[in-house]
């Protein structure tokens, strides 16, 4: 899922969350955005949608390691945490992908 | 070395939060309203239905992919009959400081959120009857650490600069500065608020979860979740550190790897979220 702002929807883009008007969906989960649909939405009060596709990550990845460094710091020795870290790091690499 | 505040002091001094003049009286209503013995269902939904602002804030939360309910939820009222009236109560308190969060500890609410998101998943994932229930204990955790800083602003300035330049934990700064941390004044607050006993309990011993006796299971799932939102590196709380873990929680959880993966996977969606609450 990614968080996209209105302007930067494109034709082809997949809902990944129903788009609500009040209460009732406008536009519901696994749509196609063509542009009829985009110039309607640009035309709402609503500032995000969420689409298919994986976020854009707003550090690099190498930073992001150092961080999670930072964040275990003095941890090394505890196994379990040890191995929560190595699976936070894949979770982190698969972002990257 | 100054002197160490005194715990006795500390508890009347930090219940009595309606005499403090820095804390919004939205707050204050909503403390003073859950102070009473009986509070009815049309009650609170009036009290948060009156205003658009409160009611937009909580029906933004639990409209977002932190509760996942398929079909939007449109009124309190509503909220109240799939939620029940303790995760709404606590909601309402969890947006009301929301502000003061935001002002007093940068970081502390993407961090709340995303230890509700995890509490949620984690109870789901075993089963617990009122997943959301467990959730408001994650949303609601850190609340001492406000509640700390607008009765002791000073004093708990030295003790955000201890953690930092000592790289210690928050909880282990509080201890030196303070006879008691944010886990016990959570607790007081929350059992003068007439919270449920487990979410009492899940605040009172988030950092000492094999001191609890009456919420293990809950407490356990707010301790494993504040270590893997700061695992992450979700918000930041007061303190950047991964905390110790309690092994005693770990191994009553028995969260298999893809578990963890699932929560993790969960916590990045709700993390894009928590920005537009
Ligand atoms: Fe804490
Ligand atoms: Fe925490």
């Amino acid at each position: 899922m990614r968080k996209v702002s209105i302007d930067q929807l494109e034709p082809g883009m997949v809902l990944e969350r129903p788009i609500l008007r009040g209460s009732t969906v406008f536009l519901g989960k696994g749509v196609v955005l063509g542009e009829t649909a985009i110039s309607r939405l640009r035309s709402m009060e609503i500032e995000h949608a969420f689409v298919e596709g994986s976020e854009e990550q707003p550090i690099s990845r190498d930073e992001a390691m150092t961080l999670l460094d930072e964040r275990f710091r003095n941890k090394e020795d505890d196994p379990l945490l040890k191995h929560i870290k190595n699976l936070v790091r894949e979770h982190i690499a698969g972002l990257y992908d | 070395m100054t002197e160490r505040i005194d715990i006795r002091n500390m508890r009347t001094r930090t219940e009595a939060i309606n005499a403090l003049p820095t804390v919004p009286s939205a707050l204050k209503q909503i403390s003073a309203m859950f102070e009473k013995p009986r509070l009815s269902i049309d009650e609170l939904s009036g009290f948060i239905s009156g205003d658009p602002a409160l009611t937009s804030k909580i029906l933004k939360m639990v409209n977002s992919a932190a509760y996942g309910f398929p079909n939007r939820i449109s009124s309190i009222s509503h909220a109240i009959m799939l939620l029940g009236f303790n995760v709404v109560r606590g909601l309402l308190l969890g947006v009301s400081v929301f502000d003061l969060m935001q002002k007093n500890i940068a970081g502390l609410w993407e961090h709340s959120v995303g230890c509700a998101v995890a509490a949620r998943c984690i109870a789901q994932k075993k089963n617990l009857q009122e997943p959301e229930e467990v959730s408001i204990c994650g949303l609601l955790h850190d609340i001492g650490k406000v509640i700390l800083i607008l009765h002791y602003p000073r004093e708990y300035e030295t003790v955000l600069a201890k953690a930092r330049d000592e790289g210690i934990s928050l909880f282990e700064a509080e201890q030196s500065r303070f006879e008691a941390t944010h886990a016990d004044v959570g607790s007081w607050l929350a059992r003068k608020w007439r919270f449920p006993v487990n979410l009492a309990e899940a605040i009172e011993y988030h950092h000492t979860p094999h001191l609890s006796r009456q919420a293990k299971l809950e407490t356990a799932i707010v301790h494993v979740s504040d270590i893997l939102v700061r695992a992450r590196g979700i918000g930041i709380n007061g303190d950047m550190l991964v905390p110790d873990i309690h092994p005693e929680s770990w191994t009553l959880l028995q969260l298999t790897d893809d578990d963890v993966r699932d929560i993790l996977a969960e916590l990045e969606t709700a993390a894009s979220e928590a920005e537009d609450l």
